[in-house]
């Protein structure tokens, strides 16, 4: 499964390469959108390709979907400013707006939470407990479930946990359910996802500060009237129906116009590079 | 069969429903109990194949995911997997047996997450093997199997539990299609039974139900009922049987009645026989009684002198009254041999006696007309033999007379002869030949049946009563001998019979030679019979003249004798004085036992006592015991008179101490000489 949405995104990729090595010359040329791969490959293309579709065919822009092997290849192409378009967390948010001047276009309106949750039979009551002990998390940089979190922990809760990376948030929440790990690392949303069982045996320990969520995000080259015609599009494609529902599935709610200044800047005070787990070494 | 078991039904139709049933039961339970093992292990083969084949491919398929830790996607593959049939639970284990991902499913319900790491007793493997088996989870049977997943190293345990449910249901309704079998089963035998056995059993119970009272059936008939052929031929006995059995009892009832009627009958006339022997015994008595007194008046009449008419009438008189008395003994022996009454007995005695005693009667007869009278022993008959003398001359004075009487010249032959002898016993053959008329052979026809003579004629012609022969034939035959007759008419008669007496081991006393004390007085002589020579030492007697048979000596026999004469009828006083008193005895008489013992007591010196035996007061008998009781009356002689001449009588005069017996009527000369001959040997004994 792994190999196969690898080769797919490899597929995408591959495609608009010769043309970012010749950009902004025509504003017909087919912009790339890179989505963060945070999900499986092909449900990222099941939401992200109708939609990138209609957006084009509305806005006459035509859009190519890029999915990257990895976060950190994602990572990679985002801080070179290959794409066009980037679909990722709010750390990275911060990252490309920093390296490449990326700037937030759309989000949902419901802030993103980091949650710890420990097994709701676990007579842990404080993060503090959590000092010493292994913590399961989906990835290193996953903004809310992992980054975040674990800036949270060492910079206010002034504890030290071990990480462990076990991939995805459902995966993270079973391997406290299977003892694996005293806790885990997640966001509300995946938590709300899970099946009533597994929420069951789970019980909330911490909530991270809300932090606007996933945005999409232009590079500098997109034109204005690109930007803001892409932008109302999602924001209009709300009030069709199957486009709302694949949106709903990014998840975007709500979406709202985005505003790095006062959405994301604030994140830059928290050091979160320092929790960044370097993987861009080839 | 009484009973097969205590559990078993007496009757046979709950009988045979019952074996037929249980004979159902037995094999629909033991097809089902092989039907059920052999589907139910099939359904535990394919259940436990299925939960190894899905343990093994979730094993396989949850490697790669186990070895990065993947559990999301393990639990997402238990989910999938959990919806294959009769799957409840399935796990992953790590080797500590801690649960890493579990996914349950209740029977028609969604999949269930469980997350429960704790390691408990069904998520510790087995010892490292791949299992499967039937395993009891939580109460409920369940098909456990185990599958290691491995890469490289064993990394854990895939553990997929199935239920058994299925497995179960198919047992169950394995066991409710048995059972419906089994009842269908038992239905049909039940039906069945009553189809085409209720009528045989019903048959059955009726006719047992009939032969169980068939006793009171009473002809009753058992309705045949249509049955099978054992149990309609049964049906038919039964019936047959009881029709039968009422005709036997009719017939036994018949039986019965006539029986009983017979038995009736029986007793009266054992009744009626018992009053005519009394009678005849109370008549032999009342008739004897004036026959002595006639016979003896006359006697004495006779002694008197008379002129010749005189004379003439009163012997007629006395010879009618003598014939009289035979008749009368004829009749009265012929109602004992009738009664079966008459006895014979075996004492020794002289055959000469006998035949002295038959010339003494009837020589005078043969004379009288003019025959020959004349005997003929044989050489080798013993002089002595063991029998009834008394039957004997019966019959032979019978025949002696009967030869007499038939014959008009010639002469009466007897002749006697032994036939054959063994040590204790002799038959001899005695015949009496006459040269009289003779007899045809219609004649001779019924000559010993009783109340028959030649011919009716013939009683006219030559009287007699016809009962002689009769009474001669039941003697013989009651001494073990036969009696028949040869002749031919105008040749003459002879009637034999042969009769068994018994070999005397030593001679009776002889008492009485002819010339002795009752004889003597009589004058015989005797001559050689020239018709039979070889028959020399037999008396061949002839009367020499009636008138002096009869003619008494001048010597007084009993002079100097005391008589007492105890006897209670005048006449017989008074012909007992006159016949004593004649013979110059002294004679004092008694009215009966009691005067007689005072008499004895008062005066003494009596020589003889005449007892009669019968007597108001007190009866010769006992008079006697009382004399005997008296020593002072020591040695005195007692004669009875007796009417009777039974031996039952003549047992009863011994038995009473009396030395001898006088039969009434009395032959008076027999008398006197009879007492004289006893006084004499009396005052022998005593000197």
């Amino acid at each position: 499964m792994k190999r196969r949405s690898f080769t797919a995104a490899l597929s995408l990729a591959l495609g608009p390469l010769p043309t970012l090595s010749a950009p902004s010359k025509d504003e017909a040329r087919a912009m790339t959108v890179a989505v963060v791969p945070q999900f499986r490959a092909e449900e990222i293309h099941r939401i992200w390709a109708p939609l990138l579709a209609r957006v084009a065919q509305e806005t006459g822009q035509p859009l190519t979907l890029v999915v990257p092997a990895s976060i950190p290849a994602f990572e990679r192409a985002m801080l070179a400013g290959e794409p066009d378009f980037v679909y990722a967390n709010p750390y990275h948010a911060v990252m490309g707006h920093r390296a490449q001047g990326y700037i937030p276009l759309v989000r949902d309106s419901t802030l993103l939470t980091g949650i710890v949750v420990v097994r709701a039979d676990d007579p842990i009551r404080s993060v503090a407990e959590l000092d010493g002990k292994t913590v399961a998390f989906p990835a290193p940089n996953a903004f809310g479930a992992s980054l975040w979190i674990r800036a949270l922990l060492a910079e206010r809760e002034k504890i030290r946990i071990q990480p462990a990376y076990v991939k995805t948030h459902s995966n993270a929440y079973r391997s406290v359910l299977a003892g694996l790990s005293a806790a885990a690392g997640g966001i509300n949303l995946t938590f709300d996802q899970e099946p009533p069982e597994v929420r069951k045996a789970l019980r909330v320990l911490m909530e991270t500060p809300g932090v606007p969520p996933h945005p999409l995000a232009a590079h500098p080259r997109v034109s204005a009237p690109t930007r803001s015609a892409i932008t109302d599009t999602f924001m209009r494609l709300m009030t069709d129906r199957g486009m709302r529902e694949l949106m709903n599935d990014i998840p975007w709610v709500n979406p709202v116009p985005a505003d790095y200044a006062r959405d994301y800047k604030p994140l830059e005070s928290f050091g979160l590079d320092k929790y960044v787990v370097n993987s861009n070494t080839p | 069969m009484r009973r097969l078991g205590p559990w078993m039904p007496q009757r046979l139709g709950p009988q045979l429903v019952m074996l037929t049933t249980l004979a159902m039961l037995l094999a629909i339970g033991g097809h089902a109990a092989w039907v059920l093992r052999e589907q139910s292990d099939r359904l535990a083969s394919g259940l436990k194949d299925h939960a190894q084949a899905l343990a093994q491919n979730l094993a396989v398929s949850s490697a790669g995911p186990l070895v990065q830790l993947e559990l999301d996607r393990i639990e997402d593959l238990l989910m999938r997997a959990s919806s294959f049939p009769d799957v409840t639970d399935l796990r992953l284990v790590d080797p500590a047996g801690r649960v890493l991902s579990q996914v349950k499913r209740v029977p028609g319900a969604q999949p269930e997450r469980v997350f429960n790491s704790v390691p408990t007793t069904s998520s510790t493997p087995p010892a490292g093997e791949a299992l499967a088996s039937v395993e009891t989870v939580d109460g409920v049977d369940k098909m456990v199997a185990w599958a290691p997943v491995v890469a490289g190293t064993r990394l854990g345990w895939i553990r997929a539990e199935l239920s058994t449910a299925e497995l179960e249901a198919a047992r169950l309704q394995a066991w409710r299609t048995s059972w419906y079998a089994a009842l269908i089963a038992v239905l049909g035998s039940w039906v069945l039974v009553q189809l085409f056995l209720r009528r045989p059993i019903e048959a059955l119970q009726n006719a047992h139900g009939f032969a169980l009272q068939l006793d009171h059936a009473r002809g009753r008939r058992l309705e045949v009922m249509s049955a099978p052929l054992e149990i309609e031929d049964l049906q038919r006995a039964l019936d047959n049987a009881s029709v039968q059995l009422e005709a036997q009892r009719r017939d036994l009832e018949v039986t019965l009645e006539k029986d009983l009627r017979l038995e009736a009958d029986f007793r009266v006339a054992k009744q009626t026989a018992l009053e005519r022997s009394q009678f005849l015994a109370r008549m032999s008595h009342e008739i004897r009684t004036p026959m002595n007194a006639i016979i003896g008046m006359t006697y004495m009449a006779l002694k008197t002198p008379l002129d010749a008419r005189q004379r003439n009438h009163i012997d007629k008189a006395n010879r009618a009254a003598q014939n009289l008395l035979g008749i009368l003994n004829d009749v009265l022996d012929f109602s004992k041999i009738e009664a079966g009454k008459l006895r014979v007995e075996a004492v020794p005695f002289r055959l000469d006696d006998v035949l002295q005693d038959v010339v003494d009667m009837l020589a005078y007869r043969a004379s009288d007309k003019g025959l020959e009278f004349l005997l003929d022993v044989g050489t080798d008959v013993p002089a002595t033999l063991v029998g009834d003398p008394l039957r004997l001359l019966q019959v032979l004075a019978n025949l002696c007379s009967n030869a007499i009487k038939f014959t008009e010249q010639g002469s009466v032959v007897v002749r006697v002869t032994q036939l054959e002898q063994d040590a204790n016993h002799i038959t001899l053959d005695i015949a009496v030949r006459d040269s009289g008329i003779g007899l045809t052979q219609e004649q001779q026809q019924g000559l010993f049946q009783n109340y028959s003579q030649a011919e009716a004629s013939t009683t006219r012609i030559y009287g007699g009563t016809g009962l002689g022969l009769a009474i001669s034939r039941a003697l013989v035959e009651l001494m073990g001998g036969r009696i028949w007759v040869e002749s031919q008419p105008g040749e003459g008669s002879t009637f034999r019979f042969e009769c068994r007496f018994g070999v005397a081991d030593n001679a009776p006393e002889h008492h009485g030679d002819i010339p002795g004390a009752i004889a003597g007085p009589r004058a015989w002589r005797a001559r050689e019979s020239v018709g039979a020579p070889a028959l020399a030492p037999t008396p061949l007697l002839e009367p020499a003249a009636s008138a002096s048979a009869i003619e008494p000596v001048d010597s007084l026999m009993l002079v100097g004798t005391r008589i007492l004469v105890v006897e209670d009828n005048e006449f017989n006083q008074e012909l007992a004085i006159m016949v004593l008193e004649a013979d110059g005895a002294v004679v004092e008489i008694a009215g009966d036992g009691e005067q007689a013992l005072q008499r004895l007591s008062c005066e003494p010196g009596f020589d003889a006592v005449l007892m009669d035996c019968q007597m108001p007061v007190m009866d010769g008998y006992i008079a006697t015991q009382h004399i005997r009781q008296r020593p002072e009356l020591a040695g005195l002689l007692v004669v009875a008179l007796t009417a009777e001449v039974s031996e039952e009588e003549h047992q009863k005069i011994l038995d009473a101490g009396m030395d001898d017996h006088i039969t009434k009527p009395f032959d008076p000369p027999a008398m006197v000489a009879m007492l004289a001959q006893l006084i004499n040997e009396q005052r022998l004994a005593k000197a």
